[in-house]
């Protein structure tokens, strides 16, 4: 994951000054935030999910880093799983996501309304997203071959033509890696608005394609 | 230079305490009933999601602080008034097997009451920033952490040394049989040490809930660190759980910072390092 921000980090003409990799399931990163402090870094960029991004994030703020540093990660840092825990001290913090439920599309305004009233009110997220795009992609698929899966090879053809309006915008699939082409990533912030905090897309970058490399799987 | 180290210090120092309160309980546990409590990660998680409750109803912090060790201790008497005294007869094992079942039963318990979740404990308003002590900055809640352990600590130690009932416990962890013998009603000293213990954990979680927050599996995270620190300072030891505990909180904490790769080694070479040369730890009973 961090190689991967390196490699278009430092060409952009980034400097990284420090690199740390906390285990799984860090419970006191006092050690690293003290060293974040001491590096004269401006910025940080890391990767936490779920429990860890609760802690990280709150402890980044208790230890007094966001008067001077600039907090930034993958989306999961600020999913709404656990922007309720974070609380105030996820206000500022950007991220890139290729979803919010903030997005402003009639889908989307659709989705988080049928969500919300299914789950009781819970804010969908990434996975939400992302487990109602695979769905409509298996629906889709079985449609087109008419429910026949014994041919392996007309299913992959068809699954692999999906298209669709998701959530998160135009839905495809790379036909070469078969990887999803995101028809944006957004860059958040976390910010109060009606009904709490939030994830606000401030930016995007649109048609990101996976390249793919590194995958060892006959194509 | 100085004042990179001594910041770290300080981090190492925090964590130390929260071991310290955590793993006395577990040393008298161990040594006066020869019980290896392995629930005792649960108490802390337990205190956790108490303290969670109480400042979710009254708002206080303090009061969270009084309450849930109380509630804690409780909950620990009735474990071992019900399901531990039966049992100490019997072969270590089957102790062990007992308390390692209570770590599911009260993950599972917390999880049906407070969902799956991390849960966030806000620290009390007169701790929410960070400050400056000789040039190291520090969040306040952690340097109100590392003075009320210290202040414990100091407690703790009274208690045990110059008090009869710290007498009597200590005679326990020496040897019950004989206690027993002089008239002590031993089994009423076994529940309140017990008790006592679990309501130290419980206070040690109510204490690092404001730091790490609370979730299910913390007591189980927290249980190895506290293990080595019992082993490290020696079985029974108070001196030795206090030593132990900020060995470990400095050798994890500089470990973290310094050798990143080895990190999750760190404290388990500390132990073996210790173990090889005091097979009793730094202030246990000379083995036999």
């Amino acid at each position: 994951m961090l190689s991967a921000f390196k490699e278009t980090f430092i060409p952009g003409g980034g400097k990284v000054v420090g690199e740390d990799y906390p285990k799984l399931g860090e419970t006191d990163y006092a050690p690293y935030l003290t060293k974040i402090r001491q590096s004269g870094a401006k910025a940080v960029y890391c990767f936490f999910s779920g429990t860890d991004a609760v802690n990280f994030v709150k402890q980044f703020d208790q230890f007094g880093l966001k008067q001077s540093i600039r907090l930034t990660g993958a989306g999961f840092l600020t999913e709404p799983d656990v922007l309720p825990a974070q609380g105030k001290s996820a206000l500022g913090v950007i991220t890139g996501h290729f979803y919010t439920p903030l997005l402003d599309n009639p889908t989307n305004h659709r989705f988080v309304r049928e969500f919300r009233e299914k789950f009781g009110g819970k804010m969908p997220d990434g996975f939400a997203c992302q487990g109602y795009d695979t769905a409509e992609v298996i629906v889709r698929a079985l449609k087109a071959v008419n429910g026949n899966t014994q041919d392996k090879v007309k299913l992959v053809e068809v699954i692999e033509k999906s298209e669709f309006e998701s959530p998160r915008g135009l839905f495809r699939f790379d036909p070469k890696t078969h990887n999803v082409i995101q028809p944006f990533i957004y860059i958040r912030e976390v910010k109060e608005v009606a009904g709490g905090l939030n994830n606000v897309p401030i930016d995007r970058v649109a048609n990101v394609a996976d390249p793919g490399t590194g995958c060892t799987l006959p194509a | 230079m100085p004042a990179e180290l001594f910041a770290q210090a300080l981090n190492g120092l925090a964590y130390g305490v929260l071991l310290f309160l955590l793993s006395v309980g577990l040393t008298l546990i161990f040594g006066m009933l020869d019980v290896v409590n392995l629930a005792h990660g649960s108490f802390y998680m337990l205190g956790a999601y108490a303290g969670l409750a109480v400042v979710a109803g009254s708002g206080s912090f303090w009061l969270a602080l009084l309450a849930a060790p109380v509630a804690i201790g409780l909950i620990g008497a009735l474990i071992e008034r019900s399901c531990l005294r039966p049992l100490y007869r019997r072969p270590p094992l089957d102790q062990v097997l007992l308390t390692f079942g209570f770590i599911y039963l009260f993950e599972d318990l917390v999880k049906w009451l407070w969902g799956g979740r991390i849960r966030s404990i806000p620290p009390p308003d007169l701790f929410a920033g960070s400050t400056s002590v000789l040039g190291a900055t520090i969040p306040s809640y952690r340097l109100f952490v590392i003075v009320f352990g210290l202040v414990m600590a100091v407690l703790l130690w009274l208690l045990i040394e110059r008090t009869r009932l710290g007498a009597i416990i200590r005679a326990g962890v020496f040897d019950a049989e004989m206690t027993a013998g002089l008239g002590i009603d031993i089994r009423r000293v076994f529940t309140g040490v017990f008790a006592f213990g679990a309501a130290l954990g419980g206070l040690s979680g109510v204490i690092a809930g404001p730091i790490q927050s609370a979730y299910p599996s913390m007591g189980v995270t927290i249980l190895i660190p506290a293990l080595i620190v019992v082993v490290v300072g020696g079985l029974g030891s108070l001196k030795g759980s206090f030593v132990g505990s900020l060995v470990i909180g400095q050798a994890e904490t500089f470990g973290k910072a310094w050798l990143p790769d080895a990190a999750m080694l760190i404290i388990y070479v500390v132990m073996a390092a210790i173990v090889l040369v005091r097979p009793q730890g730094l202030f246990g009973r000379p083995l036999k």
